[in-house]
């Protein structure tokens, strides 16, 4: 063999190595008949999937805490009992602090580790990576029940959105209690979260007639609340929906009292956390004026499967856990994350692109009566998971807190509430 | 009217608020010359110590107070003492990046012992308490805290003018070297300085904390709305900071109480950008503040 004939097969072989190298740094490897993306292992057969939540801030111990402790609670049950077609699922979870530009450094620092978020809590920071997650073609199942975030295509939401919350609680109080025309008022957080709430308040007053007698907002860094709520006092609001978080909802609902003043509150689902019970003289406030809007089923009925389920792996994984909607709410959302999961790995395609076409395709998830059963598809319209909610009695004598006063409805509002 | 008097109400207990942060601030860099960006830090470290005392160590509402504003003073005269000491002589960067660790060491402290998240306030009082008069509701909170501020000032004006240690830290505030000249021991006011600024601000801290029902470790964050307060008041004046922060407070509550009459010109939260508007303008305009001392150089 001539020199030059030796040198140029060298030169071929090495340009396949380096393909191959290049192949498999992409992530596209193929074994066992599964193709792999980013934070997929086939040879120790692991599915890595990133966290970003807060774990330190005024969000932590109320919501992000509870939350992820749902999802690390089914995961460990997945995994206990074989994983996702032998797959384990691994979490690498990251501190957002509820802080939108927190929440980009960590998402740039895992983005390429992970297949996909299994949860990003909170809707001003999962705004801020909805275009990094689209470039990055990754689905994000989302803490969050933002209306415009239910319309992307990466995003994965898990209950009903808070533009319809808003819509089917004022369907109570004009529908099902049979108040016309009742005096309405908002405090809404000042952001895109409570814009959110903002969208379905105005769509409420339209559509049932509400006398709209006031909209104040606050932020975050507001020590006072007097303003807010004298401003509801002076304008005779009867009810006064919170699009708040609890460290918000609490303040404004003492204030209130404090100023004499004692409409009937309204709170969002974020703006409730069990901790607000803690707190000296606010609880029987809570009890006695406020309703929360929500879904879900109650804590400890077993008669869902799906709650039933979750009682025992709490038992086996996380004993300590006392009850805690957003528990719940996290293990919901882990259920849908791991439904997409199991349908990609079905169709043999880990890959980023396979999970959105799992997604796509999923339809109907039934997640065993601890939410009612959610939709998704391709169009926006379709990627509203659901329209219900339930209205709920803050009663500390139940568990989980929350006493159903509706039962589930959709209100007339929200079922043709277009997106 | 019963609205606009509510909301100066209720700016006049937060300005008292911002007027304690803002003392502290000023009563250190008045002796000092350092500007302690850790007196916020302070606040949440006192509000938390009386929370702790009351609700976990079960003791009495005052005795709580009374460990915490000992705690809070021994730790800004550690501090004083074993950090900034060892500082004299250096740039003014440094320092300010010493008391900037100082701060993340407090809050971070706090945060691990793992009791920091959504904490109830100690309180002697209930939430709802109060006297209502004209269709205003005096909060017992927002009430004590004026009083309580008046109360302070009160002490601090007697102290520096007719005590010996006040005229020693006013001394040392005009000229270190006259005073170190005159027999004062300047590191003892320095000492004494923070330890009055670490106490003011305990007490600060436990008014806010009952003000927002439940606090945090964020808590500290308040003290950047000290700052215009202490800009606007001038930055080496002990009336000043309680004047800038009074006024301050009601301007942010009349803000708030009045921008939503006006949505199409001041939007939403136009309040909380409207100290450090008035910060702005008082830079430009005055900028050693309303009653601070204007630098005169002569070239």
């Amino acid at each position: 063999m001539s020199h030059s004939l030796l040198h140029v097969r060298l030169r071929i072989f090495s340009g396949f190595v380096l393909l191959g190298v290049f192949l498999a740094s992409c992530g596209n490897s193929n074994a066992g008949g599964i193709k792999a993306g980013p934070g997929v292992n086939t040879s120790a057969k692991t599915i890595t999937l990133g966290i970003l939540t807060p774990l330190s801030g005024p969000v932590a111990a109320p919501i992000g805490i509870p939350i992820t402790k749902g999802i690390e609670t089914y995961f460990k049950a997945v995994n206990a009992s074989g994983g996702i077609d032998g797959y384990t699922v691994n979490l690498t979870e990251k501190d957002s602090q509820y802080d939108p530009q927190v929440q980009v450094s960590d998402y740039e620092q895992i983005h390429n580790q992970v297949l996909m978020l299994a949860e990003s809590l909170g809707t001003a920071p999962t705004h801020a990576i909805v275009s990094l997650s689209a470039q990055d073609h990754m689905l994000v199942t989302a803490a969050t029940l933002d209306s415009y975030l239910a319309r992307q295509q990466y995003m994965v939401l898990v209950g009903t959105p808070y533009r319809l919350q808003v819509e089917n609680a004022f369907d109570y109080i004009v529908n099902k209690l049979g108040v016309k025309n009742p005096k309405v008022g908002i405090i809404y957080q000042d952001d895109s979260y409570g814009q959110d709430g903002l969208t379905g308040y105005k769509e409420a007053v339209a559509c049932y007639g509400l006398d709209d007698v006031g909209q104040a907002t606050y932020e975050l860094t507001d020590t006072s609340f007097t303003a807010q709520v004298a401003q509801m006092k002076k304008a005779g609001a009867q009810y006064v929906f919170l699009s708040a978080i609890p460290t918000a909802a609490g303040p404004i609902v003492g204030t209130g009292y404090a100023l004499g003043y004692n409409p009937r509150w309204i709170l969002q689902s974020p703006a409730y956390a069990n901790g607000l019970l803690q707190v000296q003289g606010l609880n029987q406030l809570l009890e006695h004026e406020a309703w929360v809007v929500g879904q879900g089923a109650s804590w400890g009925d077993t008669s869902q499967p799906g709650m039933a389920e979750m009682l025992q792996n709490i038992q086996k994984y996380d004993p300590s856990q006392q009850p805690d909607g957003y528990f719940e709410f996290g293990y919901a959302e882990a259920k849908v994350t791991y439904a997409i999961l199991k349908k990609a790995a079905d169709n043999g395609d880990l890959t980023r692109a396979g999970l959105l076409n799992a997604f796509n395709s999923l339809q109907n998830v039934d997640i065993g009566g601890l939410y009612p059963t959610l939709h998704y598809g391709s169009s926006a319209n379709q990627r509203v998971p659901s329209r219900d909610n339930t209205i709920y009695a803050i009663d500390p004598t139940v568990p989980g807190n929350l006493k159903s006063l509706s039962g589930d409805f959709t209100g007339t509002c929200a079922a043709a509430s277009q997106f | 009217m019963a609205y606009f008097l509510q909301l100066v109400f209720a700016g006049l207990a937060q300005g008292c608020i911002y007027a304690l942060v803002a003392l502290g601030f000023t009563i250190i860099y008045k002796a000092s010359g350092v500007i302690n960006f850790a007196q916020g830090e302070f606040l949440l470290v006192g509000a938390f110590l009386a929370s702790v005392g009351t609700f976990e160590w079960q003791l009495n509402f005052f005795v709580a107070v009374a460990i915490a504003l000992l705690a809070t003073i021994l730790l800004g005269i550690a501090f004083e003492r074993f950090a900034l000491r060892r500082m004299i002589g250096r740039p003014v960067f440094s320092i300010i990046m010493v008391t900037i660790g100082l701060d993340i060491l407090l809050r971070t402290g706090v945060v691990m012992t793992g009791r920091s998240n959504e904490r109830s306030p100690a309180t002697p009082y209930s939430i709802a308490s109060g006297i209502n008069y004209g269709g205003v509701h005096f909060g017992a909170n927002q009430l004590w805290t004026i009083v309580v501020t008046l109360l302070i000032c009160g002490a601090l004006y007697v102290f520096f003018r007719y005590t010996r240690y006040g005229l020693a830290m006013r001394a040392t505030a005009l000229d270190q070297e006259a005073a170190l000249a005159l027999g004062i021991t300047v590191q003892g006011v320095y000492a004494l300085a923070w330890g009055i600024a670490a106490a003011v601000a305990t007490i600060a801290g436990i008014f806010l904390a009952i003000n927002v029902t439940t606090f945090d470790s964020t808590l500290g964050g308040i003290a950047l709305f000290a700052f215009p307060a202490i800009i606007l008041g001038g930055l080496d004046s002990i009336p000043g900071a309680v004047v800038g922060g009074i006024i301050i407070g009601l301007i942010q509550l009349l803000t708030q109480g009045y921008e939503s009459h006006f949505p199409s010109i001041l939007g939403t939260g136009f309040d909380t950008i409207t100290p450090y508007l008035i910060m702005l303008i008082v830079l430009l305009v005055r900028p050693y503040g309303l009653f601070g001392t204007r630098k005169v150089e002569r070239v």
